[in-house]
């Protein structure tokens, strides 16, 4: 089994962190399986524009709990965004198993996902949402969840750094990187599917990465 | 009881095919509720694809109105669950496809190397987010989101009492735009 043991000095080396390490991480963090929860039920019947909940699960775990390292925190989720079916709630479970167990993992996924179907009931049924004052405080929450967004792809695009020492300027893999997620998000704002742009953008990242 | 089990099914599916959230399930959606089964007309599917936005949570909630309109509360409990079982699933998997991630070294480097899709697929959301308000109402969103851009950064507001600030806010500067 090949080992990533000697890339002590780089960011990678908060990485080989396997599980039990992360939920030691989880508990000296001081995050509980509570604040889990309840991070969830939040997000569930507060989390209004639906850009604004990735990058909560950012600020809880990476910024404000240390419980995870940005690193781990990406790898996780490029892999939830690779799999097919709702990231966000792979991502949950995930993250909620990997740290707490799959119980936990489970009611935290239930505790975002139930109030929000009855928000969406309420809504539907009792809300004019054509009301001028309605329509307002929803785009303002949008606008809301953009400034979260933009916040933290302003920090995801240093994950394209990793395995790296040299200055950005030179880092020839990581303008190969940047160029290739301006071709992706103009593709995806030209309205390609999301599966195509995925299917076609695997080998031509990987073929840009043997390349580079 | 055989339809509760087709919406369980029907969501379930759709779910495994919605690549990218909801976006990718309208259209599996529309296929199935409106072409195939006709439980519901195209105006009612967009009517809660718009109330599935403005609800707090997962976008995918928009699966649950639909079994609602269908089949009452027992098709929206069908709905949410079938909905919500497969990425619960997939979750259960992806431990161990991390942990091989993290101890072979070519998996590690196809994952860094896939990375400008995640990002990428990231910063298209914000600017179609971005994109759709702009072309409402510019001042506002300018307003707003300058103001909550400096409120974050400078550390004043944590995530949901600046996305309420910020619903507030946009409610009064339009208000004194009106007036």
């Amino acid at each position: 089994m090949e080992s990533t043991t000697t890339a002590n000095a780089s960011p990678l080396h908060a990485l080989e962190a396997p599980t039990p390490e992360v939920v030691h991480a989880a508990r000296t963090s001081g995050l509980r399986p509570r604040d889990w929860i309840l991070f969830h039920l939040k997000i569930g019947l507060f989390g209004f524009g639906h850009g604004a909940i990735m990058p909560m699960y950012e600020r809880v775990l990476v910024r404000d709990s240390r419980a995870l390292t940005a690193e781990q925190f990406h790898e996780a989720l490029t892999m939830a965004l690779m799999l097919p079916g709702p990231s966000l709630i792979t991502l949950s479970m995930h993250l909620g198993k990997v740290l707490f167990g799959s119980a936990i993992g489970l009611l935290g996924v239930l505790a975002m996902c139930i109030p929000g179907a009855l928000w969406a009931l309420f809504i539907i049924h009792a809300v004019p949402v054509r009301d001028p004052t309605v329509h307002a405080l929803f785009r303002g929450f949008t606008v809301g969840a953009l400034v979260l967004l933009v916040d933290m792809v302003r920090r995801m695009q240093r994950g394209l750094r990793a395995q790296s020492d040299v200055p950005a300027r030179r880092d020839r893999r990581y303008l190969w990187r940047l160029a290739l997620t301006g071709v992706v998000a103009a593709l995806l704002l030209a309205h390609v599917p999301m599966a195509y742009v995925a299917l076609g953008g695997v080998p031509v990242c990987l073929a840009v990465e043997l390349l580079a | 009881m055989t339809i509760l089990l087709e919406l369980f099914w029907t969501c379930f599916q759709t779910s495994l095919v919605s690549f990218g959230g909801v976006h990718g399930g309208i259209s599996e959606w529309q296929r199935v509720f409106v072409t195939e089964r006709g439980w519901l007309t195209a105006e009612q599917l967009m009517e809660s694809y718009v109330v599935g936005q403005l609800a707090p949570g997962p976008s995918m909630v928009v699966a649950v109105l639909l079994g609602e309109r269908v089949a009452g509360t027992p098709g929206a409990v069908a709905a949410f669950l079938g909905t919500y079982t497969a990425p619960v699933l997939f979750a259960l998997g992806l431990g161990a496809l991390l942990r091989r991630v993290r101890e072979v070294r070519w998996m590690r480097q196809v994952e860094v190397a896939l990375r400008p899709l995640v990002v990428g697929f990231m910063a298209a959301t914000a600017l179609g987010i971005a994109q759709a308000q702009w072309a409402e109402a510019a001042l506002p969103m300018l307003v707003v989101g300058l103001g909550a851009a400096a409120c974050y950064a400078r550390g004043l507001l944590r995530p949901v009492p600046l996305m309420m600030s910020a619903g507030a806010a946009y409610w009064l500067v339009i208000v004194l735009l009106v007036r």
